[in-house]
């Protein structure tokens, strides 16, 4: 059950509806059942692998809580860690490491093996098997009381609104509310009506211009063999707006969803192209996995307070994790290390752009200046999404081909995008949706709220004229229906 | 703890959502609901909303066949019958079915004659036709039930919500999608067209053997028989000429045994070439489909059988029958169109036009030195030719509105809520002095330019020069 699904337009009122209706002490149980009932949509055997994740971790957790003894401890963390890395690694993995064996088999003249299983990957895995990770270390870190309430602690592990593309949210936060829900009035008129307000928004993001933008995207990689500099360019602009507002459409109605039930899930996204360098964009974009491997990776091994040469090793891992946790292809590690790449080259440029600034007396604290650093960043995150989407280094390469040698600026005036099956009126309503998502972004940036909470602090009919436009523009211009079959969520494949 | 004042408010902030929200979808959705966009027919169930209840005697029922073969303005014109052809592209069997129950909510006709060429083909895998049968209909059991019948599963949601299917139409909306028109002006759900086949609409009919009567077919035979017994309507079927196969007139014969068992008629018209005169091209549209002048042939025919079979009130002169009115009337103004057309001289084609009732004619002269009969006919003297102007002709009224002067003001007239006429003088025999919403109607070679707006129509019926 996706997020713009019929189905979903049922289920979430039905389970809000009956949520605020039953008693405080059975709430949890009530969310418990229903978010086992949204995963089991896509296949009911998944629950078996998110329930042997829970009962893992979550014994993993008494067992932490019961001993002082290092030893033990580190044993029950890595015993979690095999567990529940490992199912990662056979469902998401195991076909990569496989394929990758025998490219050396085949190399050096052996036979090649034979995949012996047939899995799909599970949605979600990545996500709440990082989350339930996220909790042991939490739990012997001794930040967290381990949970004893078996419910409780699953319903923190499957919460429905952030199940299968996150937030990957902290113990600390999400189990602390859901802790607190027999205490505190979880009926808020202001937050259901924000709520709303950023649920309407993330479909928006995701239905009108993510899936917009990827019909011209996926056109070009179709047909990658006709294509030439216009296109190509214009397909890794595109395609950086594409995953932006798909999986930040995601957590928007994800946050959106939870707080309408009283619940504040961590921010996901803050403006990530408004960034002035790779850094800053990694502190905007999917924080809360970033987050997650730099508390959970980045500094167990050290972070930044150790020599430089072990700083850009510990950015290199982390980066080709986080790469790797995307996707098991050399791509998505390529992507990672790339990251990890502009980050060490703008450590190492530092002082020459500095000697640069001060010899030209560039005035740093200008709009101008900001500006410039916000499209070369934007330039270099867009330039690594074209290693994200290509999936295969064959396509890498005829991409970079197409880019490089094919200079063809003349098609934009003339019909030669016709063959792509895209028409001008197309590329006028992607032009005009980009313009509302650039006012949403410009408010988040300057207001320093969402978009939901921005709309909630307007006035009523001001709010409920945006509400209607943002329906009619999500049911009349949104990508769905009936021919319609790119409505995944790419970061379900996560 | 709230107050309950600011409780009440936000249960009123709610509700003025809810309601504007549901004003604003409705509206949209009215713009973007499924509609023919061939842009010449519509679904015969909308025509089949706006027809007064229980007005209908004889129903029609079939796919293009059907709309094309049989004209209620024929029978209308010849009988006072009020039949209606509750006929869309591509009836299947369970569309037949379904659409049969929607005329039965609001009509009891005598008769009710199904085009057994339903027999012929399972669903239809034309997407327009798919989407003319599923939805045009109101939503209601009836619908949804055609919806479970005629649908795959996994599109079965999307087609009974519509939205998601009609939401894309955006990008080809039209006039019509925003201005309603009338529902007679589509008449009683035939098509009229007067195109000429190319290919012989003869088949081979002349085949004696029966065939088999599927499983599919006797159901859908035996759901119609049972739904003329309980509402109480005589059942015919009929097959509309066109160029069947060998195969396909085997099922015919089988199911006409079938049906002769049951004391049931199926007027097969195949064989009748000869009898209706039908010529297999000059006739038909194409080799499946009759013509406007095989229609009137195939009408005919069905007209004779009826009334030596039943007894149909003549309901000409009714008021609750103005839709049958405004059929034939439309129904006679394409046929004036087609005449038109069909007119090779500009001065005939002119003559066409004298007292016509619904058509505006503006006739423009600038610089004539020869002499126009035409014109003179008209009443015009030759000192006013000389002199050039602009009239205007309704029936048989001629109005001079302006001579040919700059500083004469322009005329202007509404012609309907979306059309409008401008005629004035600028320069001579400039393009723009007849002008049809945005479109300049003259051509500058010639001294007399006729321009003719159909206001049964509601368009341009003819430019004429010479």
């Amino acid at each position: 059950m996706q997020f713009n699904s019929v189905q979903f337009l049922v289920f979430f009122p039905i389970v809000v509806g009956i949520y605020f209706l039953i008693p405080k002490k059975f709430k949890y149980l009530w969310l418990l059942v229903t978010s086992y009932f949204f995963y089991m949509s896509w296949n009911a055997k998944y629950a078996l692998l998110i329930a042997f994740s829970t009962i893992i971790t979550y014994l993993a957790g008494l067992f932490l809580g019961k001993t002082d003894d290092k030893k033990k401890k580190n044993l029950i963390v890595a015993a979690s860690f095999t567990v529940n890395l490992g199912i990662l690694a056979f469902f998401k993995y195991f076909d990569f490491l496989l394929g990758n064996v025998n490219g050396i088999l085949s190399a050096v003249g052996l036979k090649i093996i034979n995949n012996p299983f047939d899995v799909l990957l599970p949605v979600g895995i990545s996500f709440y098997t990082f989350q339930a990770l996220g909790y042991t270390i939490d739990v012997y870190r001794k930040e967290i009381e381990p949970e004893k309430n078996f419910f409780r602690y699953a319903l923190f592990v499957s919460f429905f609104p952030q199940l299968v593309a996150g937030p990957i949210e902290r113990s600390k936060n999400l189990l602390g509310q859901i802790d607190e829900m027999s205490k505190k009035r979880l009926w808020d008129y202001s937050k259901i009506v924000s709520g709303f307000g950023l649920m309407l928004w993330g479909m928006f993001q995701k239905v009108v211009v993510a899936d917009r933008c990827a019909v011209f995207v996926d056109a070009v990689h179709a047909n990658l063999f006709a294509a030439g500099t216009v296109e190509t360019v214009a397909s890794a602009i595109l395609f950086s707006i594409q995953i932006y507002c798909d999986f930040a459409g995601y957590s928007a109605v994800a946050i959106g969803a939870a707080r309408v039930m009283g619940f504040s899930l961590m921010e996901n996204f803050n403006t990530p192209y408004f960034a002035t360098s790779i850094q800053d964009f990694w502190r905007r974009w999917h924080v809360s996995l970033s987050s997650w491997f730099r508390d959970y990776l980045y500094i167990p091994l050290g972070g930044s307070r150790c020599s430089k040469l072990k700083k850009y090793r510990n950015i290199m891992i982390t980066f080709l994790a986080s790469g790797l946790w995307h996707g098991a292809s050399w791509t998505f590690v390529f992507w990672g290390g790339l990251h990890g790449a502009f980050q060490i080259i703008g450590d190492l440029l530092r002082p020459i752009k500095q000697k640069v600034n001060d010899f030209f007396k560039v005035k740093t604290e200008t709009f101008s200046y900001k500006l410039g650093q916000i499209m070369i960043t934007y330039g270099l995150t867009t330039f690594a999404w074209i290693f994200f989407r290509a999936r295969t280094w064959e396509n890498l390469i005829l991409y970079f081909n197409r880019m490089l040698t094919k200079p063809n600026l003349w098609i934009v005036f003339g019909g030669g995008l016709d063959y792509l099956n895209i028409n001008r009126d197309d590329v006028k309503i992607v032009v005009a949706f980009l313009g509302i998502l650039l006012l949403g972004e410009i408010v988040r940036y300057v207001k320093k709220v969402d978009v939901g909470e921005y709309l909630w602090q307007q006035n009523l009919w001001f709010r409920i004229g945006v509400f209607i436009v943002l329906i009619v523009i999500i049911l009349v211009y949104g990508e769905y229906g009936i021919h319609f079959d790119s409505g995944k969520f790419i970061y379900f494949d996560f | 703890m709230q107050s309950k004042g600011e409780i009440a408010k936000k249960c009123i902030a709610i509700l003025i959502f809810c309601a504007l929200l549901a004003f604003v979808l409705c509206r949209v959705y009215r713009v973007l609901s499924w509609k023919d966009t061939t842009g010449d027919y519509l679904s015969s169930t909308s025509q089949l909303y706006h027809t007064p209840e229980h007005t209908v005697d004889v129903v029609f029922m079939g796919s293009s066949h059907c709309y094309c073969g049989v004209y209620p303005a024929v029978l209308w014109r010849d009988a006072g019958i009020a039949a209606f052809d509750m006929s869309v592209s591509g009836q299947d069997r369970a569309s037949t079915v379904h659409m049969l129950t929607e005329t039965l909510k609001t009509q009891s006709p005598k008769v009710v004659m199904i085009d057994a060429y339903g027999l012929l083909f399972d669903r239809n895998e034309i997407e327009g036709n798919v989407y003319r049968n599923m939805l045009s209909m109101k939503t209601s059991k009836n619908s949804v039930e055609l919806v479970k019948e005629y649908v795959e599963k996994e599109d079965q949601l999307d087609y009974l919500l519509r939205w998601p299917i009609v939401h894309t139409r955006f990008w080809e909306l039209e006039k019509y999608d925003f201005i309603q028109y009338e529902p007679s002006i589509y008449g009683r759900g035939a098509f009229f067209s007067w195109h000429e086949s190319t290919e012989s609409a003869q088949g081979e009919w002349n085949v004696d053997q029966v065939g088999e009567l599927s499983k599919e077919n006797q159901e859908w035979l035996d759901r119609l028989i049972k739904a003329s017994k309980e509402n109480g309507f005589d059942l015919v079927f009929f097959v509309i000429p066109f160029k069947i196969t060998r195969e396909e007139q085997m099922k015919i014969n089988a199911a006409n045994a079938y049906l002769a068992d049951r004391g049931i008629d199926l007027l097969d018209l195949n064989p009748l070439f000869s009898e209706l005169d039908l010529d297999p091209k000059k006739d038909f549209m194409d080799n499946k489909h009759c013509n406007a002048n095989g229609a009137e042939k195939v009408t005919h025919y069905l007209q004779e059988y009826l009334r030596s079979h039943y007894e149909l009130a003549d309901h000409r002169g009714d008021d609750r029958y103005s839709h049958w009115d405004q059929d034939l009337e439309w129904y006679e103004h394409e046929k004036l169109k087609q005449d038109l057309t069909v007119a090779e001289d500009p001065e005939e084609r002119l003559r066409l036009l004298f007292g016509q009732s619904d058509l505006v004619t503006v006739i423009s002269v600038e610089g004539a030195s020869e002499e126009i009969p035409v014109l003179k006919e008209l009443g015009l003297s030759e000192a006013e030719i000389a002199a050039g102007g602009k009239w205007i002709l309704r029936g048989e009224s001629l109005t001079k509105i302006m001579d040919n002067d700059p500083e004469d003001q322009a005329y202007t007239e509404d012609l309907s809520k979306t059309d409008a006429l401008r005629v004035r003088y600028t320069k001579e025999r400039d393009a723009f002095n007849i002008q049809f919403n945005y479109n300049a109607c003259c051509d500058p070679r010639y001294p007399v330019c006729v321009v003719c707006y159909d206001g049964v129509l509601k368009d341009l019926l003819a430019i004429i020069h010479f």
